[in-house]
């Protein structure tokens, strides 16, 4: 086969994984544009009414917006960036002292972190909301924020990229006087980057999808966050698609922001790992 | 003038008082938190202003939960026994469950029997004593596609329970119209996959769904009316094609209805304001609910509601919250904010003139005569959430007798921890 052919056949490849994977969204992102009765005449039979909406409206992001997902986008991007920075900071420094430090039941405790996040959440829900009840946290931000910070699953990333920074170069800032602190803050983290990076984008997903423990946590409208905004416009019988689109869109385009911003280190990650 | 000594205590007695009124008023203001299924806005939220309206003293947090969510989300709350919330909705059935384990608060000195449908008293009641506030009942009828009925030349069903249709020859009409090819189909019913809707099949054939005492799936649900009706359902499904499988969420089939892609469907009446407002070029008729040409017409009833948390510290309040809102004038304001079958006789009476439609001749008539609700067990969540997966597994092909017994099982095992 010739180059030439090879590159065509990979691109035509490529492009129908694209198409696949983007229509779903496409679609949904056409359909907030429509008219109530237009959203599924078109869905059954596959035609160019079903691509491209010939009935043009933008009174589903009007209503979307009359109701509470205005100031549910802002509370699920507090949520997620509060999140995020003391996720970040957190697990850090569990990496860190795993990475760097001897201690008793090192092992042991690294296990328990790694069970953490093999647990299903369905689990711990109701133990975790007698917890914040106790506490008194129920219907407040530090009932979303707090449960999300620590995460298995973050403090392995940051254990696994410590790991891999020679420990001579921590005995040698030793020898030069300075103190762990300033080893962590100094020199380790301005190397990790990359792993922040890719940190950060996992617990800002997580917390901008999280669904369910913000339903159970929260009462008050002015603490909903966006996805629980979303599923208040499905009623039984009565689901007010069109607004339903419309915030799902706005959901999935304020999401996408870090991720394109942050996404060039999210792939230096996952290749440098794959290299190792 | 002289100051005598009694005078100077009163003085100063109101002069506090007068001091301390703000303070007063503000203690005597209590705040219930309401747990309210999600319901749009302009069907819940005038209901809950017109009680505060009433009761200055008395605020009430709303949560509006999806339906797909709230039994779960109420169920960790309920779980963490404590006051939180003071007042919640409750799915009639769930009744017993609730009330066997503690969350709910003992209501028979607020409720005047008399007033209620029997029926609904019936599913309030747990161990002879009501625990929840009957809030509305429900009845499904059959909802037509008129012009897919004249386009296939086929005759409509009557509107006349004497001569409602069966369910043998709905499937004959719905094979003159369903197309599967093209994404139209004959008929739907409204929730695909929940007992409520689908247990009538095997009634209408002389089926119980469970045993007297609540306890006992096995040679119930798996005997052989229920197998004979949810066979017939399957070839619904898998022989003449007239129903769309998969489609399990009910928001999704009166969309199917409503843009003109399915003829028939077996829904609720409060479904009939939404197609009116939602699909204003759909010309539509109502019939009765179909049954089996050898057994007997038999629906499904049974509904929204409320209760208060045995647990709660405000229990002046919630009471006040039970009597307001079963008073006669609310009921007729959320009668007219989202039509539930009235489980409030005044209902009835104070609201006749707009019973008269075919779509209420038909729902009252089926309330007094076929109506039959779901079984009373405590473990009803249990036994509805193993018959939905059973109710998937048949309409994808499955063996129905052989998926029957096996989730009868399963209910048994599951219900046992109730007893005792």
């Amino acid at each position: 086969m010739s180059p030439r052919l090879s590159e065509t056949l990979r691109y035509i490849l490529l492009v129908s994984i694209a198409v696949i994977l983007l229509t779903p969204i496409y679609w949904l992102i056409m359909s907030s544009l429509r008219p109530a009765d237009h959203i599924f005449r078109f869905s059954g039979n596959f035609s160019i009414e079903t691509l491209i909406p010939f009935a043009f409206t933008l009174d589903n992001y009007s209503q979307a917006l009359q109701s509470n997902v205005g100031r549910a986008l802002l509370n699920s991007l507090f949520v997620s960036l509060t999140t995020v920075i003391c996720g970040v900071f957190v697990n850090s420094l569990a990496g860190f002292a795993f990475a760097v430090f001897d201690f008793r039941f090192k092992k042991l405790l690294f296990v328990l972190i790694l069970l953490s996040f093999m647990m299903p959440f369905e689990s711990i829900v109701i133990p975790l909301y007698t917890l914040m009840r106790t506490i008194g946290w129920t219907d407040t931000y530090a009932a979303l924020i707090m449960p999300e910070v620590a995460g298995g699953l973050i403090i392995f990333l940051f254990y696994q990229f410590f790991r891999g920074i020679p420990r001579e170069i921590y005995e040698a800032a030793r020898m030069d006087g300075a103190n762990w602190w300033q080893i962590y803050y100094k020199m380790t983290m301005p190397l990790s980057g990359p792993t922040i990076a890719t940190a950060s984008l996992m617990i800002f997903i997580h917390q901008w999808d999280a669904f369910f423990w913000p339903l159970v946590a929260t009462s008050s409208e002015r603490l909903a966050v966006i996805q629980v905004a979303i599923a208040r416009n499905m009623t039984m019988e009565q689901a007010n698609w069109g607004a339903f689109f419309a915030s799902a869109s706005l959901a999935v385009l304020v999401a996408m922001v870090p991720f394109f911003w942050l996404q060039r280190h999210y792939v230096k990650i996952v290749i440098t790992n794959a290299d190792r | 003038m002289t100051i005598s000594r009694r005078n100077l205590i009163k003085s100063s007695a109101l002069g506090s008082l007068a001091l301390a009124m703000p303070n007063i008023v503000r203690a005597q203001q209590t705040t219930l938190k309401v747990v309210w299924m999600g319901w749009p806005d302009n069907q819940v939220l005038p209901l809950m202003a017109e009680f505060e309206k009433r009761n200055p003293t008395i605020k009430l947090a709303l949560e509006r939960m999806p339906f797909q969510q709230i039994f779960q989300a109420l169920e960790i709350r309920l779980n963490a026994r404590n006051g939180d919330p003071d007042i919640f909705i409750v799915d009639s059935p769930l009744t017993a469950s609730y009330a066997s384990r503690g969350h709910l608060m003992e209501l028979d000195s607020l409720i005047d029997k008399k007033r209620f449908a029997p029926s609904a008293i019936a599913a309030a009641s747990f161990d002879g004593k009501i625990y929840s506030a009957p809030f509305g009942s429900s009845m499904q009828v059959l909802y037509y596609n008129k012009d897919m009925f004249k386009a296939a030349g086929v005759a409509p069903p009557s509107a006349d329970p004497a001569s409602r249709w069966t369910w043998e020859q709905l499937v004959e009409a719905g094979k003159k119209m369903a197309k599967p090819a093209e994404n139209i189909w004959g008929f739907t019913f409204e929730q695909q996959e929940r007992p409520y809707q689908l247990l009538p099949m095997g009634q209408s054939l002389g089926g119980t769904a469970l045993s007297p005492d609540g306890f006992k799936a096995s040679s119930y649900i798996d005997g052989p009316a229920f197998v004979e009706g949810f066979t017939f359902m399957q070839k619904m499904y898998t022989e003449s094609k007239i129903s769309p499988p998969g489609q399990f969420d009910t928001a999704l089939t009166p969309e199917l209805f409503g843009a003109g892609k399915c003829a028939m469907m077996v829904a609720g009446t409060f479904v009939f304001d939404t197609l009116k407002t939602k699909f204003p070029n759909l010309d539509f008729g109502v019939a009765p609910h179909p049954a089996f040409a050898k057994g007997k017409p038999v629906t499904p009833t049974g509904a929204w509601h409320f209760g208060v948390n045995a647990r709660t510290q405000q229990k002046a309040a919630a009471s006040q919250f039970v009597t307001d809102m079963l008073s006669d004038d609310m009921n007729v304001l959320w009668y007219k904010l989202r039509p539930y079958v009235p489980t409030l006789n005044a209902v009835w009476e104070k609201e006749a003139a707009s019973f008269t439609s075919d779509l209420w001749k038909i729902a009252k008539y089926d309330v007094q005569n076929t109506a039959v609700p779901r079984p009373a067990t405590p473990g009803f969540r249990e036994y509805e959430d193993i018959v939905r997966v059973a109710l998937r597994d048949i309409q994808s092909g499955a063996n129905a007798q052989q998926i029957l017994t096996a989730a009868a099982q399963k209910i048994d095992r599951e219900i046992a921890k109730y007893k005792g």
